[in-house]
């Protein structure tokens, strides 16, 4: 089902969360939302839900407007066919595992027998064949949010809202249920919408991933553009960028770190002339040490202050003149000690000078379905 | 749990329904045998209290009455009533400001159910002629008998209710117990004097007027000099006298003999020499009663020898002087017509009622 | 029960508005072409809430402005009126007389010794219970909140019996044994003392869990620091309990303010009036209604004034150190006090539930009811008189009445609280908030004041209410509203709103996730709704004081009558019966209170 999202604007009294959104998701796609906490990825999705009333906009899911604040329409949560995982999991205590999730299929009235198969199938699926009966006020974290997965998986909705479904779990559960829930969306045809903190999540379930900032989409692409080319210094902050470094552009096209006296190339797209408030944005592990400098662009003399060995490499904090930059390198045989003296370089195609923040929207357009 | 909070439940209920089945109510106060004759109307004691139709039509009714009289006394009157007569009552006993407020709220809004209406207050009783509540009737036993009847026919006197003053036994003597109003003021009782409110209700208004024609216009002055203490209910004022906090108390009759007989209180009434102060009960029919029949019988009957010599059998004086006086904590009462009983004459209320609360209020400092 | 409003949400509200002026993120308002839709959409939301408003205006907001109608008009509004009355401030006139004054004054001086009293017996009873090493702690406990049982009316009926100048039993066991009289309970200090402590449960409810809650490390910082016990105390524990103490202060002080029993039983007869018997007697003796109607907009405005300090008190300092993290606080050790702190909670419990109990009981059984010695009460006992009291019909149909009463107001109050509550913080309704002021409004009206306001609005209105039981049903709603929307709306802010809303996900309708989750959900915290909202319903009196008929006497009423036509032993007979119905039912809901705490512990 393909969802469609028109202006949409949520507000809680003066506060405005969700702030004239479009959005649209294909029909099969997993869309998963990126954001830092309170940014309004939750809003977004009780919207979607129908939990909460929008102040303004349209919201279509498949060929039926669901809501429309011009035209009075507000379809009520349960006449939308969407499932929801909820951030609190919201798995009801005074019920059995099983009882929460034939909670559906009892309101759809189906016979006993084909309840109970369906129930144990996704059950298993999810890892808790054997707690069916099990009170669920007695479960743990981790299998609370299993059985609220296996609640909305059950009535096989055409669109699953999940939010956060998997941050109570160990990193290996979490791991195989990510590619169960991957393979389940396939398999199914679902349209999802996936909130997640995770990167690594983000990166490994989602067809298209929509970075959320203060309410506002400001980005949304497929995980190797986000990851190669985000839109702005915050969003590469966000991904991981450890050295966002404020730089003023000179005369020649180079720029000029702003606390330090020392100047960074690039090779890649600049950003337009005249552009405020400009970041360098370099990866930890795209940094290079080196005993001696080296001759040509980004080439920095500093002084080792931090060094913490992590397994196969070595995170280092180096100062160059007032700024402190952060390296990450392969362990090899020749590793620096505090206090040395170290040239620091990184190729100008490593390099990526951003504005802070992106005011402008994302431009989004129908995501191509996942292959 | 559920199953729990319904046992509470019906544990209430069964405590509720043990209580009803183990009670029985008390044997009746009224006592003898009327001569109920039924031939051709209802004859009682040789009285006729219904013509044949009437009684016939009254029969088939409930009476619905208000009343303002002591809900023991009216309770037992009612019983006597249905006895005799086979007619049911229902009735609602408040004090008389709210019975008034009730009864011309519900007049106002036309749905006033009352059938009978009986109070205590000449003035509510007056007001609620203005307001076209009442429906003139005479009661036939006492046809021809002006002086009971009041506002051209609109209202009957009921029964009488005896105001005194009495002491407590075991301070005082019986030698040395006040034999009149005006012994009241012996300085010993300094602080050992109990009053009720003297600004409202038949008993203060007749008290007041009675102080005022037969004892002394400066009384209550004097009798505050004397630091009484001034309550708001006459059984809070009995309750300090029986207990000893008091020497002396203005009492009504009735209930001096309900705590002598039935707590052993001890404290004894007095019939002064100036007099018991008597006020008036009063009852008249609602117009466009809904149970017109039933009304009329109940008051013919209220006002028959046998209907008084109830009242007087509960403790209270009847209207009619032809009846026996009653009987109280162990003395014979004087009779109605005798020299020691001062009756308030009802019309002088409207005259006399605000001035004398006034004289009461500034003697008080109230 | 406690009776602040409900404080969290509050909270939160404040935190993202400012969050929100921070990041000034403002919109436009989303234009609207299609209005008369999104109005008619509009209204179809607000269904729940105005069905609730319109409750609440019959309930509340009418009783109120007949009340100021009647305060300042020359006449009662009441149909068929002849004269309706002009406006005229004549009415507050009274409030100059020496009398009024002096009822002024004694609400003042009652109301202050009563709430300083209450709070010192509450405070100390709950810190000993929750905070100290002292033996017997369950004790403690119970008798911190066992005098709930015992409406204050009975207690004060019950120490006039104990303690009257002459002939109290206590008073005469005192002379008797050579230690000379003295005690008077018809005085200011009688008064106080009673109210003092009957109202002391509030309080030590109040301050029980801030003291029991309060952590233990900001306590155990200052041990450290080589605090030693007694400025431990003086420089920790008590400066942050305050905003719970003065909470608690506030309201035993307008409770007893507003007391109207009391002091109609232990004031009169010391010839000691206070607002809420004078205004019993401009109603009921001396009819003077617009007169009473002023008395009581002042009473009301004096209790206003104080509950919104109190709120002012109670919310500055939202306690942060009631976490909860499960820290056990440090038990004070009391060394040589051990004892006497226990014995402080036995000569409460004494005063309060044990020697009233034996003083009714003797007054309804001994053959002697009025006495000289202490031991003429001994001569013989029978019971006969309680057996005559609960045999009579008056008393039949009372009881009848006070449960059918208590019961209608508990269930139909619990239905109010729960979709008050359900509108406020589970609708999108604009009006939650509005409601949630209403439904607690009756914390600051006095309740002689709002029955009064009933009457009049019952009166008027075109229904055959009055005269029926109904009547005290709706009075009995009014006045614990604010009980009921408290203690349903903590249970349902417990509740995570999106435990329903994953039902309705899951195809059911709104109703259908109501009944089906919400309800089964909050089921302790409903049944122990009902279970206090019957207590006070069956122990209610001041607010039913105008209402009742001769038909619709409930036992309350009939003990404060019998009282009142003087007849003490059956006044004590009808009392035992009573508080022993209250007790069932406080009972009761101390264990579904100690169930759903072991619920909670369970699935934590
Ligand atoms: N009912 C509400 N009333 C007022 N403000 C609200 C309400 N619900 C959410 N908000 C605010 O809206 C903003 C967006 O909330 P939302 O729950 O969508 O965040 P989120 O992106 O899901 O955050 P997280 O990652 O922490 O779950 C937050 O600032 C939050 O405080
Ligand atoms: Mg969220």
């Amino acid at each position: 089902m393909k969802i469609t999202i028109e202006n949409l604007q949520l507000r809680y009294g003066k506060f405005t969360a969700i702030d004239d959104m479009q959005l649209e998701i294909g029909d099969r796609e997993s869309v998963v939302l990126l954001g830092k906490s309170g940014c309004g990825k939750t809003s977004t999705m009780r919207c979607i839900a129908g939990l909460e009333e929008p102040t303004a906009g349209r919201i279509t899911i498949g060929d039926t407007v669901v809501f429309d604040a011009e035209k009075g329409i507000n379809l009520p949560p349960n006449k939308r066919n969407v499932g929801m995982v909820f951030q609190s999991y919201a798995v009801w205590p005074h019920m059995t595992v099983f009882q929460n999730v034939a909670y559906s299929l009892k309101l759809q009235k189906l016979p006993k027998d084909e309840i109970k198969t369906r129930v144990m199938e996704t059950l298993e699926l999810v890892g808790l064949e054997a707690f069916a009966e099990r009170g669920a006020s007695l479960l743990s974290g981790g299998q609370m949010q299993r059985v609220a997965l296996a609640r909305s998986l059950v009535m096989r909705p055409s669109v699953l809202l999940l939010d956060e479904p998997l941050s109570n779990l160990d990193a290996r559960l979490r791991d195989r249920l990510r590619i169960e829930l991957r393979e389940i969306q396939l398999e199914m045809g679902l349209t999802t919408v996936y909130v997640t903190h995770d990167q690594q999540e983000a990166f490994a379930l989602a067809d298209r991933i929509a970075l959320m900032q203060d309410g506002i989409i400001v980005q949304m692409d497929k995980p190797t553009a986000m990851y190669n080319e985000p839109v702005s210094a915050s969003i590469a902050h966000f991904l991981g960028v450890s050295n966002v470094l404020p730089v003023t552009a000179s005369a020649d096209g180079d720029y000029t770190l702003t606390d330090a006296p020392l100047t960074v190339t690039t090779s890649q797209t600049r950003p337009a002339p005249g552009a405020q408030d400009l970041k360098a944005c370099i990866r930890s592990e795209d940094l290079k040490l080196a005993r001696a400098g080296v001759a040509g662009a980004n080439s920095w003399e500093g002084v080792v202050r931090v060094a913490s060995f992590q397994g196969s490499s070595i995170r280092y904090a180096v100062e160059v003149g007032d700024v402190a930059l952060d390296v990450v390198a392969p362990k090899g045989s020749d590793d620096f000690v505090v206090g040395d003296t170290a040239w620091v370089t990184v190729s100008p195609a490593a390099v990526q000078v951003l504005p802070e923040a992106v005011t402008k929207r994302a431009d989004l357009t129908v995501g191509a379905v996942a292959a | 749990m559920r199953i729990r909070n319904t046992a509470f439940a019906s544990i209430a209920i069964a405590a509720l329904a043990l209580t009803g089945c183990a009670s029985g109510d008390s044997d009746s106060v009224v006592s003898g045998d009327a001569d109920v004759n039924v031939e051709d109307g209802l004859v009682i004691d040789g009285e006729l209290i219904a013509d044949k139709e009437t009684y016939e039509a009254a029969k088939e009714q409930t009476l619905s009455l208000y009343t303002g009289y002591q809900d023991a006394n009216q309770k037992a009157f009612n019983d006597a009533f249905t006895a005799d007569t086979g007619i049911k009552v229902e009735y609602v006993r408040d004090v008389t400001n709210k019975l008034s407020e009730r009864v011309l709220s519900e007049h106002g809004a036309g749905r006033l159910p009352a059938d009978v209406i009986i109070t205590s207050d000449y003035k509510v009783a007056n007001e609620f002629g203005e307001a076209g509540i009442w429906e003139p009737y005479t009661p036939l036993p006492i046809e021809g008998e002006d002086e009971l009847q009041h506002d051209d026919g609109d209202f009957t006197t009921f029964a009488n209710v005896a105001v005194t003053f009495a002491y407590n036994t075991q301070l005082v003597s019986e030698e040395n117990a006040p034999k009149s109003w005006m012994d009241l003021l012996d300085p010993a009782n300094d602080g050992k004097i109990g009053l009720t409110t003297g600004t409202a209700g038949g008993s203060s208004i007749a008290l007041n007027r009675f102080i005022q024609e037969e004892v002394d216009p400066d009384y209550w002055t004097k009798m505050a000099a004397l630091n009484p203490t001034i309550f708001d209910s006459g059984g809070q004022r009995q309750e300090a006298l029986a207990r000893g906090e008091l020497n002396v108390a203005t009492a009504g009759t009735a209930s001096v003999n309900v705590a002598v007989t039935q707590d052993n209180a001890p404290i004894m009434m007095v019939v002064p020499e100036e007099g018991l102060v008597l006020f008036s009960f009063f009852a008249g029919k609602v117009a466009d009663a809904k149970n017109s029949e039933a009304a009329e019988v109940f008051l013919n009957y209220a006002l028959s020898k046998r209907g008084q010599s109830a009242i007087s059998q509960v403790g209270d004086y009847a209207a009619r002087a032809d009846v026996d006086p009653p009987v109280s904590a162990g003395i014979e009462l004087p009779p109605l017509d005798s020299e020691q009983v001062w009756i308030m004459p009802a019309e002088d209320e409207l005259e006399y009622g605000a001035a004398d609360a006034e004289i009461w209020k500034s003697a008080f400092g109230r | 029960m406690t009776y602040t409003l409900p404080p969290s949400e509050q909270q939160d509200e404040q935190s993202t508005r400012a969050v929100a002026t921070s990041r000034g993120v403002e919109s436009p308002a989303p234009k609207s072409r299609n209005r008369g839709r999104i109005a008619l959409k509009n209204l179809r939301r607000e269904i729940p809430s105005s069905v609730l408003a319109i409750m609440f205006i019959f309930l509340i907001v009418l009783p109120m402005i007949f009340i100021i109608i009647a305060a300042f008009s020359t006449a009662v509004p009441r149909p068929g009126n002849p004269d309706v009355g002009t406006f005229t401030w004549e009415n507050f006139a009274i409030l100059g007389t020496d009398r009024g004054v002096q009822s002024i004054i004694n609400s003042m001086i009652i109301g202050t010794g009563a709430g300083l009293l209450s709070l010192i017996i509450g405070a100390l009873l709950a810190f000993i219970a929750a905070r100290t090493d002292a033996p017997w702690k369950r004790f403690i406990y119970i008798a911190g909140i066992a005098p709930m049982f015992l409406p204050a009316l009975v207690g004060a009926l019950a120490w006039s019996i104990l303690a009257s100048p002459t002939s109290g039993h206590l008073t005469l066991f005192l002379r008797d044994i050579g230690l000379g009289g003295g005690i008077n309970i018809y005085s200011y200090g009688g008064i106080i003392f009673v109210l003092g402590l009957y109202y002391a449960p509030y309080t030590f409810m109040l301050t029980y869990s801030s003291f029991a809650m309060m952590n233990a490390d900001l306590e155990e910082a200052a041990s450290v620091h080589g605090a030693g016990l007694r400025k431990l105390f003086g420089s920790v524990t008590l400066p942050l309990a305050v905003p719970a103490l003065a909470g608690a202060a506030i309201l035993s002080f307008t409770l007893a303010m507003e007391n109207f029993p009391v002091n109609a039983i232990l004031g009169n007869p010391a010839g000691i009036e206070t607002l809420p018997t004078y205004i019993y007697g401009l109603m009921v003796g001396d009819p003077q209604p617009n007169a009473a109607a002023a008395i009581a907009i002042a009473l009301t405005a004096a209790v206003v004034i104080v509950t919104v300090v109190q709120q002012r008190v109670v919310n500055r300092k939202r306690f942060t150190t009631l976490t909860g993290k499960g820290n056990r606080p440090r038990p004070v050790p009391l060394r040589g006090l051990r004892w006497v702190a226990t014995g402080f909670a036995v000569l409460y419990f004494t005063l309060s539930v044990g020697m009233p109990m034996i003083a009714l009981v003797l007054t309804a059984t001994s053959k002697n009811v009025y006495i000289n010695r202490f031991m003429d009460l001994f001569e013989g006992f029978s019971f006969d008189r309680i057996a005559q009291a609960i045999g009579q019909s008056d008393f039949r149909e009372s009881m009848t009445n006070s449960i059918i009463m208590a019961i209608a107001a508990a269930v139909v109050g619990t239905l109010i609280a729960f979709l008050a509550s359900y509108v406020r913080y589970r609708s999108t309704s604009r009006l939650g908030q509005l409601l949630e002021q209403i439904a607690m409004s009756p914390l600051a009206i006095p309740q002689v004041v709002l029955g009064m306001g009933i009457l009049w609005v019952w009166l008027s209105l075109p229904f055959p209410v009055y005269g029926t039981i109904a009547l005290l049903v709706i009075a009995t709603l009014a006045v614990n509203m604010p009980q009921g929307y408290r203690s349903i709306s903590s249970s349902m802010l417990q509740l995570d709103g999106d435990l329903e809303n994953s039902a309705v996900m899951l195809g059911a309708g709104r109703m259908r996730a109501v009944r089906n989750i919400t309800i089964p959900l909050m089921r302790t915290g409903i049944v122990s709704t009902l279970l206090l909202l019957l207590m006070l319903g069956l122990r209610e009196m001041s607010a039913i004081l105008f209402l009742y008929t001769s038909d619709t006497r409930v036992l309350s009423i009939l003990v404060f009558h019998s009282f009142e036509n003087g007849s003490i032993s059956y006044s004590a007979a009808i009392s035992l019966v009573f508080v022993l119905l209250i007790a069932v039912v406080a009972i009761a809901t101390q264990v579904i209170g100690i169930r759903e705490r072991k619920f909670k512990d369970a699935s934590l």
